[in-house]
């Protein structure tokens, strides 16, 4: 038995140490290389001013070109939307630019029926993962229940999560490789013409969302101004006019644009997201109505 | 409970804890300690389907009892037909009868009879197929009088439930495995080494092999209408290699695991894709099943006895019912057919025992004539999983048109942000390594092993699949 024991012991050591050794090196990868992801981009942003920031989902990621906010309001902008992401994700983004120094002048926020939803997105969470040690990161993800698993055991959150931050992605991150979403210019527009994947809304609207309520806040405290803003769908998603009418009811001065191409089909790549053509529309209609808001 | 969990990782060190340390000093108490942690490992699955492997249990035990006690051959008989029915009905009933339902629906609408069936919403019970065949051989092994009931049901009961070949085998039979339990078991650090090795190679095999082919294999397959030639071939071969690092993998584990315990279970597969001709693969893919068949469908049947009408029927039923056994779809019949049709030509030119030793057992290479031997011997077994893999025989054959039409061999890249051919590197690592070791159960032998060990784990840890890790392809057979 001693003899098994000494064997297994070994086995052990060979694993522990090599999980000490990539945690510490995949965090130092990370940290330290071109930003591949939004996230990564944010922690290395210090003392910077956007006039303008958007945060939402991919119908933020998708839609707003801030090239053409620019050039309308000849304002400064940055899109933080991230495909997939809630609007947990999007409260904790908005903390990280804040403990980061980026200042800013006003907040959009994508609304929709992520309102009904809460928490963190499993790919944001993700993303996070590498920067644990971060006491930002750390005290956020610490907010949102932290596995132990994740993190007391050397190297699990990165096996964890190896579709996001794994081996794959520290190879991309160590050779430069260029990001599927361009993070500098932090627009992904959709390409092509289609109506496909005809969602549809939730039947009933939650009261509040705490999220919501916390990134209202943050921006009140910095004396900031907060614009929530409903991207185009098209006529098929099921109960849209039911949702947005109650969303409307719950946040106050919501900038309604979800039938704002129902004649105009061709700007759509499919039922939830506008196409290249759409998305500079609509961030043109964004921009000059922010711009009359101004006069 | 999954081999490749975080709950297993805990789950088997603490039973090893117990077994050897605290149940150490009877027999008895080490086997009650083998039932309950196999009912447990079972039960985090699912708890209610225990009971369904506890009757299975109760009614082998006690045919096989009465069976030894009866001398009248048709008293014999009855009982026999007794376990057969209990247990080949439940299997029946919980695999396929939705199956036989849809198809007989079909076949009449097809006749243009408009039929009115109603299928159920069963869930497989996990392991299913395993158990039932592994009682099976018990109450048939006393019928046929070479075996002798097992004098205790706990130590039966622990041999039907035996949590590390419970849900995907090998298939082990009474003859082998029950003796097992009524000896006293002491530990033997060699064996249990060997056991942790075998653990470690399954797990690579599995986390690292399978589970990364899987998502190329869920990409192509998935995706076959939008494909080109190159990258249906590459899903093909990678189903090919998902399936085997999947499969050989729990059965590695499982025999691993069984070893840590004092246990010897069979070997269950012997590098499969090393074989020459489909006769020996089929002596090196999942033997225990292939044997099972062998021993209790394809010899009662006459075997390779009679006249060569009788010798092609009974090959072409036990495929068949091989195939069948895989699962309630036409695909996993049209599998055993093809498997059927490969093992034919081999069987009527008598060349189907020729290749019964290891491939350049006396070389370092293979020679080319063998080399070409198992690289046709991999195309048509590879040819038969795109059957296996598919939804329905329908899209198999498309797949092998869109295959042989497209003409286009270029790389592709996947919608996983893959490159199609990226997963072939991993695929070498693994022949190479079980090229080189091939007359071993692993590669953890020789002077480097602390060397093999060391970039096993490296290569687990890092090229391992865990955030969507899959279950083991064989649970839901």
């Amino acid at each position: 038995m001693k003899g098994f024991l000494k064997h297994i012991g070994m086995i052990l050591l060979i694993i522990t140490t090599l999980m000490i050794l990539f945690d510490v090196s995949y965090s130092y990868v990370f940290k330290v290389s071109e930003p591949r992801s939004k996230i990564q981009k944010i922690l290395q942003l210090s003392d910077t001013h956007y006039d303008y920031i958007f945060l939402g989902s991919s119908r933020t990621e998708n839609h707003i070109d801030c090239e053409v906010i620019k050039e309308v309001t000849g304002k400064s902008c940055i899109n933080f939307g991230i495909s997939g992401g809630s609007i947990g994700d999007m409260a904790v983004l908005l903390r990280l630019i804040e403990a980061n120094n980026v200042t800013f002048e006003k907040v959009f926020l994508q609304l929709d029926y992520n309102y009904n939803a809460s928490g963190l997105s499993q790919n944001f969470k993700a993303r996070l993962m590498p920067f644990i040690n971060e006491p930002t990161v750390r005290e956020e993800l610490t907010l949102v229940g932290l596995d132990k698993t994740e993190k007391y055991i050397p190297f699990y959150r990165f096996m964890k999560n190896d579709q996001v931050v794994g081996f794959r992605e520290l190879v991309s991150s160590i050779i430069n490789k260029t990001p599927k979403t361009d993070i500098n210019v932090k627009f992904a527009p959709k390409k092509g013409i289609g109506l496909e994947v005809a969602t549809s809304f939730p039947e009933v609207i939650h009261n509040s969302n705490s999220e919501v309520a916390a990134i209202a806040n943050l921006v009140a405290s910095k004396d900031k101004v907060l614009q929530f803003f409903t991207a185009p769908y098209c006529p098929e998603v099921k109960g849209r006019e039911l949702a947005i009418k109650e969303l409307k009811r719950r946040v106050k001065g919501l900038w309604d644009y979800s039938n704002l191409y129902d004649e105009q089909l061709d700007y759509f790549f499919n039922c939830g997201h506008l196409n290249i053509m759409g998305a500079r529309d609509f961030s043109r209609i964004i921009a000059q109505r922010e711009l009359q808001n101004q006069d | 409970m999954l081999f490749n969990s975080l709950e297993f990782l805990i789950f088997l060190p603490l039973c090893f804890i117990v077994y050897w340390f605290v149940a150490n000093r009877s027999l008895k108490l080490q086997n009650v300690f083998i039932l309950v942690a196999s009912y447990v490992f079972y039960g985090w699955w699912d708890y209610r389907f225990l009971s369904l492997i506890a009757l299975s249990t109760v009614v082998d035990y006690f045919i096989g009892d009465l069976l030894s006690k009866q001398d009248s051959a048709s008293s014999r008989k009855r009982l026999l037909l007794a376990s057969l029915i209990v247990n080949l009905g439940v299997l029946g009933f919980f695999k396929y009868y939705n199956f036989f339902v849809d198809s007989w629906i079909t076949a009449w609408s097809g006749l243009g009879v408009e039929m009115h069936g109603s299928t159920l919403n069963i869930i497989l019970p996990v392991g299913i197929s395993f158990y039932t065949f592994q009682t099976l051989s018990y109450t048939i092994d006393i019928y046929r009088k070479k075996l002798e009931p097992s004098e205790s049901f706990v130590n039966f009961a622990a041999y039907v439930a035996f949590f590390p070949q419970l849900v995907a085998g090998p298939i082990e039979r009474a003859m082998n495995l029950l003796p097992q339990f009524s000896r006293k078991r002491t530990f033997d650090k060699e064996q249990a080494i060997s056991g942790i090795h075998l653990i470690l190679w399954g797990l690579f095999k599995k986390v690292v092999i399978a589970d990364s082919c899987a998502t190329y294999v869920n990409s192509i397959f998935d995706n076959y209408q939008d494909h080109n030639s190159l990258t249906l071939l590459l899903g093909a071969v990678y189903f090919a290699f998902q399936i085997y690092g999947d499969f050989s993998g729990y059965s590695d584990i499982a025999i691993g695991t069984g070893r840590v315990f004092g246990f010897d279970l069979m070997r269950n597969f012997k590098l499969p894709y090393f074989s020459r001709d489909i006769a020996e693969f089929w002596r090196r893919w999942h033997i225990s099943l292939s044997t099972w068949f062998r021993d209790y469908v394809y010899i009662p049947l006459g075997g390779s006895r009679g006249n060569r009408w009788q010798q092609l029927r009974n090959v072409a039923v036990i495929f068949i019912v091989s195939g069948f056994w895989h699962g309630a779809n036409w695909t996993f019949l049209v599998w055993g057919a093809l498997h059927a049709l490969f093992f034919v030509p081999l069987l009527l030119v008598n060349k189907n025992r020729r290749n019964l030793d290891q491939v350049a057992h006396s070389s370092v290479l293979p020679s080319l004539k063998e080399f070409l031997q198992m690289g046709t011997t991999f195309m048509l077994t590879t040819i038969a999983w795109v059957f296996f893999r598919a939804d329905t025989v329908g899209i198999a054959w498309e797949y092998f048109v869109r295959l042989f039409t497209s003409g286009n061999f270029s790389v592709s890249y996947l919608n996983i942000e893959r490159y199609s051919i990226e997963m072939l590197g991993l695929i070498v690592v693994l022949l190479l390594f079980e090229w080189f070791h091939r007359k071993y159960e692993h590669p953890f032998v020789g002077r480097f092993i602390w060397i093999k060990i060391s970039l096993v784990c490296l290569m687990l840890l890092t090229l391992g699949v865990f955030s969507n890790h899959q279950e083991f392809i064989y649970f839901q057979f």
